[in-house]
């Protein structure tokens, strides 16, 4: 279903006091709406009511209503004014133009004082109006979150009610769990998942009824449920490690930043040239592992022609001498001589007796010619052993200069660890206390990191054995099944429904496989189409393993080599392929979506942007710095804006309260 | 060609964890990304080497195709049968040469697994020198 926000109202939502509403005009070709505010001013807030609304959950923070320390929702001005036993509201009210009619979805949450002036909260409360058939019907309850799941799915929430800044660190920092995420959403498999689960619990069930056959039935059954909850363990232990690196490695992020952008040139310069250093380590590293791996597939195919080389040699000796005595190559079929000795007559009539010459003469020609029959084989086994020996004789050559590359790869790695630890070392010394702080954040996030990694090794090594031993269960079960027949049945039930699972398991990792292929197409022509220097990339890869990488025009990888324009230009690449694989048609809200971006970017974003999404109704919640005051970015915007859709956020003199009105309105 | 060589060639079901487990663990120092018919091939010529061969005791599993195994590597195979008959006829029943290829191998496999155990991660760079060592005598 196709729906459009028609209009916004806010009663008492964090800084809005009383009653604001925003009308959209929808408009196909005029797509864009603008709300301009300040940094702090409510830009954000306006984001966070569209997914409270909707959601109940605010995209922007993390906070428990219960929590005393944090900011309520309901605006803060209207709770101070409250008397004792006085209550009052927030309320976010969301007009929505579907395909199917208009719908209004509404969210309120109550709070107040009580008879001691302490403040208390009300769980929020989602309504939806929306047509069936005639006539309007009212929804009420969190149960109700179904029908907005229906226009556009929880999951898929964040990739059209977009975090600009977040946007722009998605790719910045490395996380292909993120990108394998977004893809496992957007491929819309909880079918399969819940089917599976389903499948599961069936099986359970029916070893259930087993266990107790037979001793030996009653042991597997055992420890397949112990393997099944290691699993099951294991699982959870890596996705919290997984989300944990990912924190660790957004923080790492923000300390190199800190650090490179220093106003200290010594800093900034140290942190800029260990960042050159770790990037050649990554590539030194790879090919040293590429030249490690290519010596070492060298050796396991040169080894045994070299310990063979005598046997070798020896028949090729033989091979030699055989065409040497004219044995090789001749046409005559020695079954023919052979059927000449038995039947005891030559094909002139003559006979062979076994005590002849003749026959003498033959039997050592039979020979002759079996060697004759085999002269293809032996004629290939020469030129290949030739090849053979001429390979062993480059070895020791050949093996010397693939060590001496290796040797060097390895010294270079040494150095460049060398050079890593000093500037580790000068920066832990500096003489500025903040600085050795945030190295001191450095080195730990570093190994925190390293570990992460050494844990999911070892968490997939074990997830890999238990996996092992939980078919071998299968197996034995199988095996012991059909030692009674009464089971027969049961075993059938079994065998089709580890079938059913196998068939399941297959169809997510194709749709997977296909989503991921479509999403990566999809990124790479909005990429190509969005960036200013198109002549500068050829290509934008996701591959098996979710990994991202922008390929230069000169074939290098420079996903770690972007500008923040062209960090944003890939995050809104990828989040324009999500949306439309999705198959949801809703409105994308983008907060903040020009900041630190160029001008050269900016003005390609807000040329294409609306363009790319024709159709689609655009919010962009900007800040003066990157709507108002440059008039590039005003001019291409201005072709795809209506009047009626150009707001501003003012605030009051204390910055308390906030109010949005249409712009030349004030 | 080959027309008389075997379908399969196989190891024992006692070397099963050496053959699935090497070429598919990334740490392997020597065998990580290769096939089955690599190993095998490198463990007969191990055992040849050292003159060591056993009959296959117990189960069998025939898990490598010889149409797997490059025209090259056959001609690391073959001449074992050749040396040791002394002569080419035996070319006329490949099947047995492939049979006592996997002897070699039976053994080759267990010298293998000692020397990977004696020197991890340093078994390239010590196999290296025994090569080179290995030409260096037979000069």
């Amino acid at each position: 279903m196709k729906f459009a926000i028609s209009s916004i109202e806010m009663t008492n939502y964090r800084q809005y006091k009383g009653t604001q509403k925003l009308r959209f005009t929808t408009d196909k070709s005029k797509n864009v709406t603008i709300i301009s505010g300040r940094n702090g001013s409510g830009k954000s807030n306006i984001l966070n009511a569209i997914t409270w609304c909707l959601y109940g959950k605010e995209i922007h923070k993390k906070y428990d209503l219960v929590d005393a320390d944090s900011m309520p929702i309901i605006n803060s001005s209207e709770l101070e004014s409250l008397q004792n036993d006085e209550r009052s509201f927030a309320e976010v009210k969301i007009h929505l133009e579907t395909d199917a009619g208009d719908w209004l979805v509404s969210r309120r949450t109550e709070g107040g004082k009580d008879d001691s002036g302490e403040l208390w909260f009300s769980e929020s409360k989602l309504t939806v109006i929306h047509p069936v058939g005639n006539q309007d019907k009212i929804d009420t309850g969190e149960g109700t979150k179904r029908l907005i799941n229906n226009i556009l799915p929880d999951a898929l929430e964040s990739f059209f009610f977009i975090d600009g800044e977040q946007l722009r660190e998605f790719f910045r920092v490395r996380s292909p769990e993120k990108v394998a995420d977004a893809v496992d959403t957007v491929s819309q498999l909880e079918l399969v998942y819940k089917a599976s689960e389903h499948l599961d619990l069936l099986e359970k069930d029916l070893q259930r009824s087993i266990i107790a056959a037979t001793p030996q039935l009653e042991k597997n059954h055992k420890q397949t449920e112990f393997v099944r909850s290691q699993i099951a363990q294991f699982k959870e232990r890596a996705s919290d490690i997984k989300r944990d690196r990912g924190s660790d490695t957004a923080a790492l992020t923000a300390v190199n930043e800190y650090l490179r952008g220093h106003n200290l040139e010594r800093v900034s310069t140290l942190q800029y040239k260990r960042e050159l250093l770790e990037k050649e380590k990554a590539e030194q590293t790879q090919a040293n592992s590429d030249s490690v791996l290519l010596r070492n597939q060298y050796l396991v195919k040169v080894a045994p022609f070299i310990f063979l080389k005598a046997p070798i040699e020896k028949t090729y000796a033989l091979i030699m001498e055989s065409v040497d005595k004219g044995e090789l190559p001749s046409k005559i079929k020695e079954i023919f001589v052979r059927e000449l000795i038995e039947e005891g007559r030559c094909i002139c009539g003559n006979e062979l007796s076994s005590d002849s010459d003749a026959t003498a003469t033959l039997v050592a020609f039979s020979k002759h010619l079996s060697l004759s029959e085999l002269s293809d084989v032996a004629i290939v086994g020469k030129t290949t052993i030739e090849e053979i020996l001429s390979e062993i004789q480059e070895f020791p050559q050949r093996i010397e200069s693939m060590s001496i590359k290796i040797d060097k790869q390895e010294s270079r790695l040494e150095e460049i660890r060398r050079d890593l630890d000093q500037i580790r070392d000068d920066l832990l010394g500096f003489d500025l206390e903040e600085i050795n702080r945030y190295e001191a954040r450095r080195e730990e996030l570093t190994t925190r990191i390293a570990e992460h990694n050494l844990l999911l090794a070892e968490l997939d090594k074990k997830m890999r054995e238990a996996q092992q031993i939980l078919d071998d269960c299968r197996k034995q079960e199988s095996i012991e099944l059909a030692k009674h027949p009464k089971y027969d049945t049961l075993k059938r039930k079994l065998a089709l429904l580890r079938e059913i699972q196998n068939v399941f398991a297959k169809t997510e990792s194709i749709i997977k496989g296909r989503i991921r292929q479509r999403v990566e197409q999809k990124t790479r022509d909005n990429f190509l189409t969005l960036i200013r220097k198109e002549g500068a990339f050829q290509n934008v890869t996701i591959s098996d393993d979710y990994t991202v990488k922008v390929q230069h025009a000169h074939g290098f990888n420079v996903i770690n080599d972007l500008s923040a324009g062209e960090y944003m230009i890939l995050g809104l690449a990828f989040m324009s392929a999500l949306t439309s694989i999705s198959g949801f048609q809703a409105p994308v809200i983008i907060d903040t979506p020009l900041a630190k971006i160029d001008d050269i970017h900016r003005d390609y974003i807000t040329t294409q942007l609306p363009h790319f999404l024709d159709g689609t109704q655009l919010i962009l919640l900007v800040t003066p710095t990157e709507y108002d005051n440059d008039k590039k970015v005003k001019d291409n915007l201005s072709h795809y804006l209506l009047p009626s859709n150009d707001y501003m956020i003012h605030e009051n003199e204390t910055f308390t309260i906030s109010e949005v009105t249409q712009r030349g309105n004030a | 060609m080959h027309d008389t060589e075997p379908r399969d060639i196989g190891y024992s079901s006692n070397a099963v964890t050496y053959y699935q487990e090497w070429i598919e663990q990334k740490a392997n120092p020597l065998f990580a990304g290769m096939k089955q018919k690599d190993l095998f091939i490198f463990a007969m010529a191990l055992g040849k080497h050292r003159e060591r061969k056993s009959t296959i005791g117990g189960k069998k599993i025939n898990n490598i195709p010889v149409s797997a195994i490059t025209e090259k590597e056959k001609w690391a195979v073959l001449p074992i049968a050749i040396s040791e008959e002394n002569d080419l006829l035996c070319l006329r029943e490949e099947v047995s040469i492939y049979r006592l290829a996997e002897e070699y191998a039976n053994e080759g496999i267990k010298i293998l697994s000692a020397h990977m155990e004696k020197f991890g991660l340093n078994y390239p760079k010590k196999l290296e020198l025994e090569l080179k060592k290995l030409l260096e005598e037979q000069a």
